[in-house]
């Protein structure tokens, strides 16, 4: 009674403290703890419970567990508690299955250029500041403990301080970037499209028949990079406005014109020269569709409608249009000289020169409006494009630098690299390596092709929808493991006799258009929720569709299915290890065929392996979980329309 | 401003034809949705200039029409050609079209995760392969001329109704269209707001834009309208200058209607 509260006038009252039992820590406690009967009686029993549950699970976990050993009898020494030393012994198998010991250093490459690019693009306009206090509170302590390790054994460990060398990397890529914008692109660029292949090759290493068909791989390349550049919007494409596309134009047509009329001779001398070998015909057939593409490709970029040109760009055209001429004299110039047919006729011997000289000549017609930097550039182009393939393919016998070997039909330095990275077969491949692999890749492939599905589903086309629906409703009514068996034991009676398909990549291929299948559904979801006004907007702004779906509607739609997205991920990760199912061994089945190890023998080596795996696919999937909730309120623009 | 103008030279603005050059066209057009015959008969010349406002109970078939104008509806009978160009189902024609006419909506339907920028410069470096620095340069101008330009780096959920509107005109302006079309382009404001958008609009009107608009606002009507026009049922049913439209309509319907909405 005695401090009523004082009277204000109104439109004078000032803002008052919130009540203490509001705020702080007792607030906290009050509204989170005991804020009902029912919420404090439950908040005793479950805290009776953690104080009950907890020392037991240390107990297990680390104080009574048995840290090193080699074999059963070390674990029976605490029988009640975990039996690491199973782990860490096992522990190289356990990540890598049965890769050989030499080689296991390029999935370590692998895994260490994924995280270099991924992780940095993960993290988008994060402080400095911020940045660096953060690396110091998480990776201070990881950095101590790594330091224990390496010298904790006999002698110093190396992977500690590899693993320190790649965080303080990877915290200098995101500081780098948040002051060079532009290292992203960089960054996103080699994700997409080199880290696939050198992945591929590292993992996989080159075989001796891979070294010899190796023009199809550089036609195989060039002809998907041709295909990705007629595909980006026309005014980047050929426009000379990004370098690094105009760079990779040049590269691309010069590693296709090389490629090509190799191609050409081993495709004669493996396929219609022996023409008693099998699935030569279909060598042949597949040369000569990766040698049309591209030029139906060129023609098609060389008539498209430019509006502006640059220097560069009459560069870059320039490089193209002697690339088709030069080919061909190539092609007749190895014809001439090829040691396998001998001699050619001379009119073929005459050609060559003649089909060069068009070359040059050519781009100076095309040229005729360029100024004279343009023209310089123009005159510069056959030139340059001349030399690269003369050092690279010249006659045996004439200036000739060693690239190509015309007796074997092959390139030294491929047959170096085989020795550098022999095939590894993927039976192999195993343990936690095996897991990612698959996961990844059903991952990256799953979201693309679920989005066009989505699309398709909605699509006003009717045998588009109807395909899609089938192709979803499919792939969503088929357990997985009948997915993976049908790849094993049914594929392979399609195929024609002797014809056989890799088991891992069956695995992968189940594995992504079953994900799809999910995918879509996930994204269709989206889909539906963008408000009808949204389509309406764009189309009113005269948007084709694609670009509609590009910049307004899939944006939105994929942000609002975020963690429908994500729990597909995860359930795809999980789901990898039902491949153990038709022989391939990935974390679980590697830790599994561990158990039954005669060595290993003691009531607690299994649940010491299965909680191992079961933490290790954890921390993925959590991982996952949180970078989804932090796209989430990273995209959120705060509203609802 | 506009007030001012019209006490001074209403003639000009109130002229039925303001040029020869026809904009849009309406031949015996027909629309229906399933069985239901929403557009009737429609025949309408739009001359380039002219300021239409369309008026009309809801159902009328007055959104309709203007949304066939731009073929976010289709029609099945007649002719619609708009700036020489007759809609048909060819893509590139529909394009062209769009490319040419601005549309405002009733709910703004402004891109929510993109900024007011970014919502402003898309359709130019999209659709017309404006370089975005140009792009950027000429969507301040119009954001000025809406008179937002310190909102240009929001998100369009952290502005107003009005102010979302005045973008989602400078964000069609931005296309440099030859034609406006506003679908009730004020329903869903708050009262408070619906005059700045009116005068963007009337400012739009004084500088020569072609416009349809279907809209309540029968003060916008008086001041800026050379032609009001009355839908009901799915047919025009009349059409005058404003003066005479609220102070004489012809047909029964339409006195109605005015009554109901003037009080």
């Amino acid at each position: 009674m005695s401090d009523a509260p004082p009277k204000y006038e109104v439109g004078d009252h000032p803002d008052m403290p919130a009540p203490l039992t509001t705020t702080g820590i007792i607030g906290w406690l009050r509204a989170n703890l005991f804020s009902s009967p029912v919420n404090s009686v439950f908040t005793l029993l479950f805290g009776a419970l953690i104080i009950w549950l907890l020392p037991k699970l240390l107990n297990w976990a680390f104080f009574d567990a048995v840290w090193t050993g080699t074999g059963a009898k070390d674990c029976l020494t605490s029988p009640d508690a975990a039996c690491w030393a199973f782990v860490s012994v096992r522990w190289d198998q356990f990540m890598y299955g049965l890769f050989p010991e030499t080689e296991r250093w390029r999935p370590d490459v692998v895994a260490a250029l994924l995280v270099l690019a991924l992780v940095p693009l993960m993290f988008e306009r994060v402080q400095l500041a911020r940045l660096l206090r953060g690396a110091a509170i998480i990776l201070g302590p990881i950095f101590i403990a790594l330091l224990y390790f390496a010298f904790s054994g006999e002698g110093v460990r190396a992977w500690p301080f590899n693993l320190i060398v790649l965080s303080l990397a990877v915290v200098a890529l995101i500081a780098a970037q948040s002051v060079y914008p532009r290292l992203r692109r960089w960054l996103a660029g080699f994700l997409m499209f080199v880290f696939p292949i050198l992945a591929f090759v590292m993992l996989l290493g080159l075989s001796k028949e891979a070294v010899q068909a190796w023009p199809y791989w550089l036609m195989g390349l060039s002809a998907v990079g041709l295909a990705i550049m007629a595909l980006l919007p026309r005014h980047a494409k050929l426009t000379g406005r990004s370098l690094p596309i105009s760079v990779a134009l040049v590269v691309l047509f010069v590693i296709w014109g090389v490629a090509l009329p190799s191609n050409w001779t081993v495709g004669l001398a493996y396929g219609v020269g022996s023409a008693q070998s099998q699935g030569a015909t279909v060598t042949v057939i597949i040369a000569a569709v990766l040698t049309m593409l591209p030029i139906v490709l060129m023609v098609a970029m060389l008539l498209a409608p430019r509006t502006r040109s640059s220097v560069l760009d009459r560069f870059v055209l320039a490089c193209i249009f002697v690339g088709v001429f030069a080919f061909l004299g190539n092609m007749l110039l190895i014809q001439a000289w090829d040691p396998v047919r001998g001699d050619s006729p001379p009119w073929v011997m005459a050609f060559a020169p003649a089909a060069f000289a068009v070359a040059a000549l050519a781009p100076w017609g095309y040229g005729r409006n360029a100024g004279l930097p343009g023209k310089i550039a123009l005159g510069l182009a056959p030139l340059y494009v001349l030399i690269a393939y003369w050092v690279l393919f010249a006659p045996p016998d004439f200036l000739n630098l060693g690239i190509f070997d015309w007796q074997t039909n092959t390139v030294p330095f491929f047959r170096g690299m085989q020795e550098v990275l022999p095939y590894v077969e993927t039976p192999k491949w195993g343990g936690l390596m095996l897991t990612l692999v698959v996961a990844l890749t059903g991952i990256v492939a799953s979201l693309p092709l679920g989005i066009v599905l989505a699309l398709g589903r909605r699509s006003n086309m009717p045998i588009i929808r109807s395909i899609s629906i089938v192709f979803i409703e499919f792939w969503r009514g088929v357990p997985l493991i009948t997915v993976l068996f049908m790849a094993t034991v049914m594929f392979p009676l399609f195929l024609p006799e002797g014809v056989t398909f890799n088991q891992l990549l069956r695995a992968l291929i189940g594995v992504a258009l079953f994900s799809a299948a999910y995918m879509a559904e996930v994204v269709r979801g989206g889909l539906q929720a963008i408000p009808k006004g949204q389509y309406e907007a764009a189309d009113a702004l005269g948007l084709s569709y694609w670009k509609s779906m590009r910049l307004i509607i899939l944006p939105q739609a994929l942000k609002i299915v975020i963690p429908g997205i994500v729990n597909t991920f995860i359930g795809l990760f999980k789901d990898t290890t039902l491949v153990s199912i038709i022989g391939l061994f990935d974390l679980l089945g590697i830790v599994q065929a561990g158990l039954t190890d005669q060595k290993w023998l003691a009531p607690n080596v299994p649940y010491t392996g299965y909680v191992f795996a079961a933490l290790v696919f954890w921390v993925f999937c959590y991982g996952m979980s949180r970078y989804s909730q932090f796209m989430e309120r990273k995209l959120d623009t705060g509203h609802k329309r | 401003m506009a007030t001012e103008q019209e006490k001074t030279d209403p003639p000009q603005r109130r002229d039925l034809k303001v040029s020869d050059e026809v904009a849009i066209q309406l031949i015996d057009m027909h629309k229906w949705y399933g069985e239901f015959h929403v557009l009737k008969d429609i025949n309408l010349t739009v001359y380039r200039g002219e300021r239409i406002v369309i008026c009309g109970p809801s159902g009328s078939g007055k959104s309709t029409m203007i949304r066939c104008i731009n073929r976010l509806e289709e029609h099945q009978q007649g002719q619609i050609i708009v700036d020489g160009i007759e809609l048909t189902n060819d893509i590139k024609q529909i394009d062209q079209i769009r490319r040419e006419v601005g549309m405002v909506f009733q709910h703004f339907n402004l891109f929510p995760h993109l900024t007011v920028l970014e919502n402003l410069s898309l359709a130019p470096i999209w659709v017309r392969k404006t370089p975005k620095e140009e792009a950027e340069r000429n969507a301040m101008k119009y954001l000025e001329r809406v008179k937002i330009p310190e909102q240009a780096d929001k998100y369009p959920g952290q502005l107003s109704g009005g102010q979302q509107q005045r973008v989602a005109i400078a964000r069609s302006l931005c296309m440099n269209p030859k034609i406006m079309l506003f679908d009730e382009p004020t329903s869903a404001l708050d009262p408070e707001m619906i005059k700045e958008v009116l005068d963007v609009m009337i400012e739009l009107a004084e500088e020569g834009m072609t416009m349809l608009c279907v809209t309540h606002e029968m003060g916008f009507a008086r001041t800026v309208a050379n032609r009001v026009m009355f839908m009901d049922g799915g047919e025009i049913i009349e059409q005058n200058e404003p003066e005479t439209f609220f102070n004489n309509p012809q047909s029964e319907r339409t006195k109605l209607f005015l009554s109901q909405i003037l009080h």
